[in-house]
């Protein structure tokens, strides 16, 4: 699981500053969107298996 | 009295207890009323107001976009209602930048539902469904991204369509995921649905379609009914019952469908409102805020690989409709929950309210499929909906099936 350690690496990554108040809550919904992810990201996908098409006007 | 001015009146009698309105245009309303002319002359409606409305700030539901210029035209699907002879009254309360599922907004105050004023209208439309349930206008539009047309449709009692993804334009509207995101109308009736869905699209017509004869309708099971209450399954399995279905599906990897679309929404709407996260954190929701900094952070790789599932689940699906034409499924977990109530039960399961009302929604808009919602009864009193779900371009099935429930 991401960690409390691992947000200054990922905030440094996007050039967001986060007011500490603010990190438990953010720290816990990134928790929750990897547990969610995990069940996409376990999927064995095959080549062909390309990226949906994205919105074309 | 006309339409417009019985709709003037309904707001300002109805409005402050339900507050689905976030502006009232009743001098644009009465000037329009006066040339009106068309399918669909003299019918009231509203809008979202993630639409773009000529004169105001197109807020999307936030206090950030107040800054914005005013709009300097009106979204094409309002031209296109407004062609047709419907009437512009107002625009309409929702989630914050349509990140959320109850239209509890910290800026412009909840919608209430107006079957129950103490819960929610569901979200992010809930402005739009609330406004057509209290009789106010006939005729809403909204967007739905991960379930914010079905979801307060099925909250409110009303008739919502999702059409397929990329069937009606989505210029003038305020962005919230790119990759999901569709407009699309709500209605007190399935011939005004049909009615507004007809003048704003370009393709087959389906006001006057009837008849079920030919079409292969089954009932989801599975996912869908593991993840409903079983009051709320029952009732879609009575509508699957008056319509002659006796074949069940089980949707394959509808739960990673779901997760797909959760991960894609979190790094897509993160990414798109990074700029003002970095600026004025302050401004934002304070519901959704830091779930907007935990998606702006989250790997390119965990998001590249939703994209790749989605597309693989897609083509999962697509093999079903090979058998059937038309899935019907609850539209939502359970009935409207109250203001403020952050968990709710499954089955005896216990979760967050919040993110999980989208749960029976997200797998079906994940793959961009065309939906009506449909009312189908009510639970404790409060309506739910049912999804009447066709393979791509398929509209005119849904509508099929939802005249045949009406």
């Amino acid at each position: 699981m991401i960690g409390k350690e691992d947000l200054p690496g990922l905030m440094k990554a996007v050039d967001l500053k986060i007011e500490e108040t603010r990190i438990p809550a953010v720290l816990a919904n990134l928790q929750r969107i990897e547990q969610v992810a995990q069940a996409v990201n376990e999927i064995e996908l095959a080549p062909e298996d390309e990226l949906a098409p994205l919105w074309r006007p | 009295m006309a339409a417009v001015e019985r709709a003037l009146a309904a707001i300002k009698e109805r409005d402050g207890a339900i507050n689905a309105f976030t502006a009232v245009l009743p001098e644009r309303a009465l000037a329009k009323e006066k040339t009106a002319a068309g399918v669909l002359k003299g019918i009231p409606f509203a809008v979202k107001n993630l639409f773009d409305v000529k004169g105001l700030s197109t807020l999307a539901g936030s206090k950030i976009n107040r800054d914005l210029p005013p709009a300097a035209r009106d979204s094409p699907l309002i031209e296109r209602l407004e062609a047709a002879g419907a009437v512009l009254v107002g625009t309409l309360n929702m989630d914050e930048y349509a990140y959320g599922f109850s239209t509890e907004n910290t800026h412009y105050g909840p919608t209430r539902n107006p079957h129950n004023l103490d819960h929610v209208a569901g979200g992010s439309s809930g402005g739009s469904a609330a406004a057509v349930a209290a009789g106010m206008v006939p005729l809403a539009l909204g967007s739905d991204t991960n379930g914010s047309i079905r979801v307060p449709s099925s909250f409110c009692g009303v008739w919502g369509l999702k059409p397929t993804f990329g069937r009606l334009t989505r210029d003038g509207s305020f962005p919230f995921v790119n990759s999901l995101d569709h407009l699309g109308p709500f209605a007190d009736s399935v011939d005004l649905l049909a009615a507004s869905y007809d003048v704003m699209q370009e393709g087959m017509a389906v006001s006057g379609l009837k008849g079920i004869e030919g079409l292969r309708i089954a009932r989801a099971t599975g996912y869908f009914e593991e993840n409903a209450e079983p009051e709320v399954y029952e009732l879609v399995k009575r509508a699957a019952e008056k319509l002659g279905a006796k074949q069940t599906v089980d949707i394959p990897a509808a739960g990673q469908g779901r997760a797909a679309a959760f991960v894609i929404t979190a790094s897509e709407s993160g990414q798109l409102h990074l700029p003002n996260l970095r600026k004025r954190p302050r401004d934002f929701e304070p519901m959704i805020v830091e779930r907007l900094m935990a998606g702006a952070m989250i790997p390119a790789a965990w998001y590249l690989q939703a994209q790749r599932v989605r597309r693989w689940y897609y083509r999962l699906v697509m093999k079903l409709f090979e058998t059937v034409d038309v899935i019907l499924a609850p539209a939502t977990p359970r009935p409207a929950q109250k203001i403020g109530q952050e968990t709710f039960t499954i089955r005896g399961r216990e979760m967050l309210a919040r993110p999980n009302t989208g749960l029976l929604t997200q797998p079906i808009s994940c793959i961009g499929l065309p939906v009506i919602c449909a009312p189908v009864g009510k639970v404790d009193g409060l309506p739910v909906g049912m999804q009447i779900v066709a393979a791509p371009w398929r509209e005119d099935h849904c509508f099929r099936v939802a005249r045949a429930l009406a």
